[in-house]
């Protein structure tokens, strides 16, 4: 284990952290104004009051005093409050997190599941219309907009076939039904239509780099020996090229770790899903600043978190990187 | 993309419960034949909606199962004494019973309350006789106690309300003289003088909280109660429906409460899920998602094709109107401040623009034929209503020739410009209403015709709230629900600008007096008389332009019988809801 | 996969060798540029782009001269006309405003919006990494971490925090530095990473020894190498810019209307769906034709510099 490169690494991660959190006190503070996390421009509030809320949360320091302060509640794991009704970032975060990491991860799963059996026939019947029909196919599916592929799909799955059949074939909305469900089968079926929207993008592009990686690796020297020596295709196909063409496609789900949080937004808003993308959302739309700090703060933290373990996983996987 | 009910959450945030003086069949009441041919289209139709589900007389009532309804904002609070939007009245009217109610067609019932009391001949006590039988869900009695507790919470001696904050205590600090308990089951309520809107805006609207459980609670701080978990998640309730739980940005789920004093109702379970927009409101009306929502003017029409719901329409209390700046001492827009509100010019300027809107066109393009032409301040509901006032057909040219005379004459560019000063402004509006976004660009085309430049910018939902107060606003367009009673002082009244509605800052010191009289006196055709004048007057000098009377479009799910909805009977006043059953029984 | 430096070293070292020519004299661009030439998807793509381009810059000329609307002309009675309407030929939205006009200024607002960000995100992006790979230590390690720190927080979580600053005010401008302000930080990656790769090559070297500044080695010799991959970055980057923008329409974070975008006039269309689904379809079809056409010509592109995995 090269521990002296993980170490490196996590150091180099703080200031980044730091930086992070800069940037959206900055920014947060540019909107310029007075905020009172709790009770947000209430005229019947008499002066006197909002003085001393506003000596409560040390809004009558200096900036960098209050970002020495929104720091330390950082490295506490405090997030801030709602400057709408006070409630905690962090218990927003425990409420929906779950919700959302489901939703990226299987998206996630289901794009690795599909990307590698289409890559790998794409690349052995290369140049075929098979291949020229998925590429094709891969690279129309990059060109739609994800609100537009999430309404369409609703209509398609949901609200025609209710129309028609009585009954809707997936639910088009939420994680569960709104009344007796939450069983694991209900929350299936709530998780297929957004998966499979999230899913379309890192599905186009994984499979055409699986496609590329493949034949990169069926045009080495040691498959051809494995053909020379009288392998059957098959063995050299699944035993040797596909493990060595599928390890460079996890550097590419990496790089999606840490996209996690923030990945499935749209498809949260199009779905209803009660996820952290969502909600930032809407917080933002109340303009509850503090809340959308915290919450973007947070999602950057994990961001950050995401790229190291992406780069252990990296170090562990192939041994022949190293930090030079 | 918030707003509760298709159109916008504003109106409901300053939705007022007026008092209407018992009426007994108030379409009989309603002046005027254009409010009476709207409001008996809608009845009718209401009322035919209804027929259909009414033939439950002869059904066979089912129990259990749940209604899921539509909501397109969260609730913020469960405590009627702080919330101002529906979605949160909506569910708290199921869980806190109130001493009185109304029914859909604005009559006072009584509830908790024996009978509706008559105030007494002083005019300004009104005495309460409480049933013996209500019981909170915890078995404690409902007493004169806890209503005099909730009252303590807004105004007197016992709290410090202000800093509990309640959105009644400056209403209250002004109007409410006492709340006393008689005995354990008498309440007496007393207002300063004589104040007609007192039954209708203070008592329906504030049931009654558990004083047992809240004292505590409210003791240890006044400034902390608006934060109780009680608030979110109330343990004890009055109503028929009891807290289950929330799920965040999903549901709100409450479940039967078994010991309401007027029987445990039929259905087990009521959501009320959060729904992002007017689109997923239709479509999971249309898959059974949702047995109950609003629906969009630009979806009614379709959602005659889904098989499975019915859909309902009514003439709902309420107004889609734009507002001028018109405070030339307003700091923050002193140029519009000074077109709208110049005292020789402003009147003609904004009498001008309202000629130039074909509000006829709006109703059947932008409102796809759901919503009248407004001809007047109070909306079709209201017994108040007057059709003696200036009336303004579509004239362009007349609108042209009023801004000349005004001084106002065509600049280089087209835009009319006088004293150096462009006709410029914005228009603002919130985001997510699309018949709203749509009808300002209807409106800057309809004025730019006559040289009129008017930038439309759609603005998020809070920040427009915000104008309310900061008035850092050219012009605003919006929407207002209004309740039973035909008062105007939230909106028109000087002393509520830049705290209540009156954005405007129209200070018109024979309006104040003529507001203030109307709500002081108790006779309704003395008060009508009255607001004959105020109508008159609002009409002539304008402060706001009324546009459209949108008409409440609702779908309900078929397997929904006895959903009583109605003009006044949307949000928190149901009182049929324990009568609500459904035919699959799930 | 063979890097650009190689092949540009070769290139390269012809150049500095001054016609002591190895090989037969055509450079490393003219090769890629006839590869792309023979590429027809490509090339069909690129005219699709240029098309646009057109059409966007002549917008205010093809409203009054072709189709004789402009974009927020009401004409209220005759909504929700279908296409081949008189006087409307691709039909009218829900006040009566033309369609094909507003489509037409809609090619301008994204890909407006698509061009100036890359623009921006390439010149920001190009500056930073050139500095960073080319001086090294200190500079390379504030630099890039300034990076990592844009990197890191999401995309759409700082679109909408700054689009929530900039939101009574969203335009063209506006709307392209937000975008940007993520979009740079990948590019100076990118251009960082060349750099680091090329900067110990012999030629350059070479070309240090012989007295050369920083600034004539990073203009002249550094960014020229560079380029095949930004070019890359930016075709690819195109269509990405227009679907983002898309998407901060349907949040409500982008350009608002009347202006035309096709992303807002696709959202906005969503309601009228069941009954002028030609509202919906349109603008949908001009993005996924954009956008497709940016990403083809991204890949020809790519293909052209390094024909080793067609």
């Amino acid at each position: 284990m090269p521990w002296k490169y993980l170490l490196r690494r996590l150091l180099a991660a703080i200031p980044v952290v730091l930086g992070v959190s800069l940037i959206t006190f900055v920014l947060m503070h540019a909107t310029g104004g007075d905020y009172v996390p709790g009770i947000s421009d209430d005229p019947r509030l008499s002066k006197a009051t909002v003085d001393a809320l506003r000596h409560e949360y040390g809004l009558d320091q200096p900036w960098w005093v209050q970002y020495g302060l929104w720091l330390w509640n950082i490295v506490h794991g405090d997030f801030g409050r709602s400057m709408i009704d006070g409630t905690k970032v962090t218990a927003h975060i425990a409420d929906r997190l779950p919700n959302t990491l489901e939703l990226t991860l299987t998206a996630i799963l289901m794009a690795i599941l599909i990307s590698i059996p289409v890559g790998v026939v794409s690349a052995l019947r290369r140049g075929t219309k098979v291949d020229n029909a998925l590429t094709t196919m891969s690279v129309a599916g990059v060109a739609v907009p994800e609100f537009w592929l999430g309404l369409m799909l609703i209509l398609l799955v949901a609200v025609i076939p209710a129309q028609h059949l009585g009954a809707p074939l997936l639910p088009s909305s939420g994680a569960t039904s709104s009344f007796g469900g939450g069983d694991p089968l209900d929350r299936l079926a709530h998780l297929i239509l957004p998966a499979i929207v999230l899913s379309f993008t890192y599905l186009s592009i994984w499979s055409r780099f699986t496609r590329s990686s493949m034949l990169e690796v069926l045009s080495q020297d040691y498959v051809r020996t494995a053909r020379a020596k009288g392998m059957g295709e098959r063995r050299v196909v699944y035993q040797h090229a596909l493990r060595n063409a599928v390890v460079p496609l996890v550097t590419l789900v990496g790089l999606e770790l840490p996209g996690l949080v923030s990945g499935g937004l749209i498809v949260e808003v199009v779905f209803g899903w009660p996820g952290i993308g969502r909600f930032t959302y809407e917080r933002a739309l109340a303009f509850d600043y503090t809340t959308v700090m915290g919450l973007t703060t947070f999602a950057a933290a994990l961001v950050v978190v995401g790229n190291l373990v992406a780069d252990v996983l990296y170090v562990i996987l192939d041994p022949r990187i190293r930090y030079t | 993309m918030t707003g509760s009910d298709g159109r916008d959450p504003g109106f409901e945030q300053f939705e007022r419960f007026l008092d209407g003086w018992s009426r007994r069949d108030f379409i009989r009441r309603m002046g005027g034949a254009a409010a009476f041919a709207v409001f008996a289209a809608g009845g009718l139709e209401f009322l035919e909606a209804c027929g259909g589900n009414q033939t439950a007389q002869s059904q066979n009532v089912k129990k259990g199962g749940h209604l899921t309804e539509g909501s397109l904002s969260d609730p913020t609070t469960f405590n009627g004494v702080f919330s101002t939007d529906t979605a949160s009245s909506t569910i708290f009217g199921m869980m806190f019973a109130s001493l009185i109610d109304l029914k859909a067609s604005g009559d006072l019932i009584p509830v908790i309350a024996k009978e509706v009391p008559k105030v007494e001949s002083d005019q300004l006590t009104y005495k309460f006789n409480l049933r013996q039988d209500v019981k909170w869900s915890d078995g404690q009695p409902l007493t004169a106690d806890d209503v005099v507790f909730t009252y303590s919470l807004m105004a007197g001696s016992t709290y410090d309300y202000k800093a509990i904050n309640s959105r009644y205590w400056p209403d209250l600090e002004q109007y409410l003289d006492s709340v006393k308990a008689l005995d354990k089951y008498t309440v007496v309520m007393k207002t300063k003088v004589p104040y007609a809107p007192f039954l209708t805006g203070y008592v329906i609207p504030v049931p009654p909280l558990p004083k047992h459980v809240l004292e505590p609670v409210v003791q240890k701080s006044a400034a902390d109660f608006r934060k109780a978990d009680f608030n979110f998640a109330p343990t004890v309730v009055s109503g028929p429906f009891m807290f289950d739980r929330w799920d965040k940005s999903q549901q709100v789920v409450v479940k039967a409460n078994p010991g309401h004093f007027l029987g445990r109702p039929n259905l087990d379970s009521y959501v009320i899920k959060t729904v992002s927009d007017g689109i997923a409101i239709a479509n999971q009306l249309k898959t059974g998602e949702i047995d109950f929502g609003g629906i969009e003017p630009s979806l009614w029409d379709d959602m005659a094709t889904a098989g499975n719901v019915n859909r309902i329409t009514f003439g709902a209390p309420g107004w889609d109107y734009y507002a001028y700046n018109m405070d030339p001492a307003n700091a923050r827009r002193p140029v519009t401040g000074k077109i709208f509100g110049d005292p020789a010019t402003g009147k003609t300027v904004r009498q001008a623009l309202y000629y130039a809107v074909d509000r006829k066109s709006l109703a059947d393009k932008v409102y796809f034929k759901q919503a009248d032409v407004a001809t007047t301040v109070e909306p079709p509901t209201s017994w108040a209503l007057s059709t003696n006032v200036t009336k303004y057909p579509y004239d362009p040219k007349k609108a042209s020739d009023m801004l000349d005379q005004a001084g106002w004459k065509a600049g280089p560019d087209g835009i009319r410009v006088k004293d150096g000063v462009r006709l410029s402004f914005e228009v603002i509006t919130n985001v997510g209403n699309k018949a709203r976004e749509t009808t300002i660009q209807v409106l800057a085309e309809s004025w730019k015709k006559i040289g009129v430049e008017a930038q439309p910018k759609p603005i998020q939902f809070t920040e427009y709230v915000k104008t309310s107060t900061t008035r850092d606003f050219d012009m605003v367009m919006g929407g207002i629900a209004s309740g039973v009673d035909p008062d105007l002082s939230q909106i028109y009244h000087s002393r509520v600008i830049g705290k209540g509605l009156n954005r405007m800052g129209y200070h018109s010191p024979q309006l104040d007096d003529m507001l203030d009289k109307a709500v002081q006196v108790l006779d309704q055709s003395k008060r009508k008389q009255i607001y004959a004048q105020v109508q008159q007057i609002l009409m002539d000098d304008l402060p706001a332009g009324m546009l459209v009377w949108p008409r409440a479009l609702v779908a309900v799910s078929k397997r929904v019988q006895n959903f009583g909805i109605g003009p006044f009977n949307r949000f928190q006043n149901r009182p049929w809801l324990k009568d609500v059953f459904v035919t699959d029984g799930k | 996969m063979i890097s650009q430096g190689q092949i540009a070293e070769t290139a390269r070292l012809a150049g500095v060798l001054e016609g002591a020519a190895t090989r037969p004299a055509q450079s490393f661009w003219s090769e890629s540029w006839e590869r792309l030439r023979a590429n027809r998807a490509g090339m069909l793509a690129a005219a699709v782009i240029a098309f646009m381009a057109v059409v966007a810059l002549a917008a205010p000329l093809l409203s009054a001269l072709v189709t004789h609307h402009n974009f927020h002309e009401q004409d209220i009675q005759n909504n929700f006309a279908p296409p081949l309407f008189p006087g409307h030929v691709l039909g009218t939205d829900e006040i009566g405003r033309d369609t094909l006009t507003r489509l037409i200024w809609g090619a301008q607002v994204s890909l407006g919006v698509g061009f100036l960000t890359v623009a921006i995100s390439v010149v920001v992006g190009t500056s930073v990494g050139l500095s960073a790979g080319y001086f090294g230590g200190l500079a390379d390690d504030v630099l890039m971490r300034l990076v990592d720190v844009i990197l890191s927080i999401p995309r759409l979580f700082l679109f909408i925090l700054v689009g929530i600053l900039f939101f009574r005010s969203a335009s063209l401008v506006s709307l392209s530095l937000v975008i940007a302000s993520v979009g740079w930080g990948a590019t100076a990656r990118l251009v960082r990473g060349e750099v680091l790769s090329i900067r110990n090559r012999d030629f350059m070297l070479a070309t240090r020894s012989l007295g050369a500044g920083h600034l004539r080695l990073i203009l002249r010799h550094l960014l020229p190498n560079t380029l095949p991959v930004l070019i890359v970055a930016a075709s690819l980057g195109v269509g990405g810019v227009i679907l983002a923008e898309a998407a901060l329409d349907y949040l409500g974070f982008g350009i608002h209307p009347p202006t035309p975008s096709w992303g807002n006039m696709l959202s906005n269309a969503q309601q009228y769906f069941t009954h002028s689904i030609w509202l919906v379809f349109l603008p949908g079809v001009c993005i996924f034709i954009t956008v497709l056409a940016a990403n083809l010509f991204g890949n020809a592109v790519r293909d052209a510099f390094d024909p080793r995995l067609r």
